[in-house]
């Protein structure tokens, strides 16, 4: 390649990866998703998306029970809890100032005919703990929750 | 020639598309989640139909640049002009009318004081005695109770005001607002004078704005030592837990679920607790509240036998939100769950 040919091939790559770090230009506080889908389905394809990726579903908090069995009116909605065994374990133990965000959570709730899913971004956790080797974790997690956002979004109907 | 040309269209895909920003793909990424497809509203206010008829562009722009502080709108500061012009491109497809709603960028003379005292008689029912908004939580989300169908805006809110020019908001209580129960100046039963009057004291909101700062002790997570074994905390903790009316589920090992029984910890316990009552009113301000929810205090045993409780800072959790009225009820639960943490360890 002659050295004309490699700079445009240069400049053209980097101008892509430019566009490429600014389309995506988003660090908000909450990860969120609408997915049309019922209740039901949208459970059982998060459960697929999230074993797809590693994790597990540890506990699903049914939200709307507790508030329906006071006597409050409310539509479905749930917490599910999930993470990773040994992350976990591992991060408990060098990183317990994360103990109290641990599992990870995602609140699933209906609005009208459709899904709201909405997570806290792991990467809005950056400024709160902001050491060193906790950043490429945060970075995984917030990955992961908008792959698997994306794929719930973009879900046919079951 | 051809490697020149081939070389300048690969220049030109890139720059094409930052130039040419979509405003629907923008939309759906952005804006869809809170304002649902088409505009029809959800936790954000409903973008189509006869509201927005009469939105001016600029009102638009600047609502999505700066956002509403408190109020869950975000700010977003990293879109480009070309891309928030594209989404209010976009939103303004959907109105019914062609006609461009434009308006004076002049100030309006009225007198603060006497728009005050009005304010307090007209708008305050909906808008707040404060101006800022009777309702709870924002948009038109119809799957929990609602005191009004449309939550009416909080006007004391510096995006508000950065974002609507005086006679934007003459316009608005000269007119009432088609599509909500905002009514026109004549059932209103103003004068000219006197709708110059209140636009002047909403204007006068403006005053009274700090620039929030951090407080520099804000942790975000609180870690308390117990004087106590792992077991004695627990039950002390569930006994003031019931004391100040919290209602505790079932006790839960922080890897439980996510490994066999016999392989978690079982000195890492997540104590879950909640007060309904408080939930429903949480929700109903902001549903996605339960990313943070249900309140825990987690006991944790160290190696050395020594006994640790932790916890979200709920203050600094509810800032995530952008929403004041929740930063206000979560500094009450704070302030109970101190109180709890106090009793349990004493």
């Amino acid at each position: 390649m002659n050295r004309c040919k490699k700079t445009i091939w240069l400049r053209s790559v980097l101008l892509c990866l430019l566009w490429l770090m600014v389309a995506p230009a988003q660090a908000e506080n909450m990860i969120m998703v609408r997915v049309h889908q019922n209740f039901d389905n949208t459970m059982i394809l998060l459960k697929e998306a999230l074993n797809d990726y590693g994790y597990r579903i540890a506990h699903i908090q049914k939200c709307d029970g507790g508030l329906s069995g006071f006597g409050y009116k409310t539509d479905e909605y749930k917490s599910v809890f999930f993470g990773k065994f040994q992350e976990m374990r591992h991060l408990t133990g060098t990183h317990p100032e994360l103990i109290p965000y641990l599992p990870l959570k995602i609140a699933v709730m209906k609005e009208n005919d459709s899904i709201l899913l909405a997570a806290l971004n792991p990467l809005s956790l950056s400024a709160l703990f902001p050491n060193e080797d906790l950043q490429n974790q945060f970075g995984r997690w917030e990955s992961d929750l908008r792959a698997i956002f994306d794929e719930l979004a973009a879900s046919k109907e079951l | 020639m051809t490697r020149s040309l081939l070389a300048f269209c690969i220049w030109l895909v890139p720059l094409a598309i930052l130039a040419a920003p979509n405003g629907k793909q923008l939309y759906t990424r952005h804006c869809s989640v809170c304002h649902n497809d088409n505009g029809m509203g959800g936790i954000g206010l409903p973008l189509n139909g006869e509201k927005i008829e009469h939105f001016p562009r600029d009102y638009v722009f600047k609502t999505i640049r700066l956002g509403r502080e408190g109020r869950v709108m975000p700010a977003f500061g990293k879109l480009s002009d070309a891309q928030i012009d594209a989404i209010v491109d976009y939103v303004f497809s959907w109105k019914k009318t062609s006609e461009r709603a434009e308006y004076s960028d002049q100030k309006i003379t009225g007198n603060p004081k006497a728009g005050a005292e009005l304010f307090a008689r007209k708008c305050a029912a909906c808008h707040g005695k404060d101006g800022k908004s009777n309702g709870l939580g924002t948009g038109v989300t119809t799957s929990r109770e609602r005191k009004f169908k449309v939550v009416p805006p909080a006007l004391n809110n510096p995006g508000f005001l950065a974002s609507a020019s005086d006679y934007w908001i003459y316009d608005t209580i000269q007119n009432g607002r088609r599509g909500t129960i905002m009514p026109p100046q004549k059932k209103l039963k103003l004068t000219d004078q006197q709708v110059k009057d209140i636009v002047s004291h909403i204007r006068s909101f403006e005053q009274s704005y700090q620039k929030h700062e951090a407080l520099e002790e804000d942790q975000p997570t609180l870690v308390f030592d117990s004087p106590y074994d792992f077991d004695t905390t627990v039950h002390n903790l569930k006994q003031s837990l019931k004391g100040l009316n919290f209602r505790y589920f079932p006790d839960r090992y922080m890897e439980m679920g996510l490994a066999p029984d016999k392989e978690i910890n079982k000195k890492q316990l997540s104590l879950r607790f909640c007060n309904f009552n408080q939930l429903y009113k949480l929700i109903n301000i902001d549903p996605r509240l339960g990313i943070v929810l249900p309140c825990r205090i987690t006991v944790v045993e160290q190696p050395d036998g020594a006994v640790k409780l932790y916890l979200i800072n709920m203050k600094m959790a509810a800032r995530l939100f952008n929403n004041t009225q929740l930063t206000e009820i979560a500094e009450q639960m704070h302030d109970s769950v101190m109180e709890l943490i106090d009793e349990a360890t004493l």
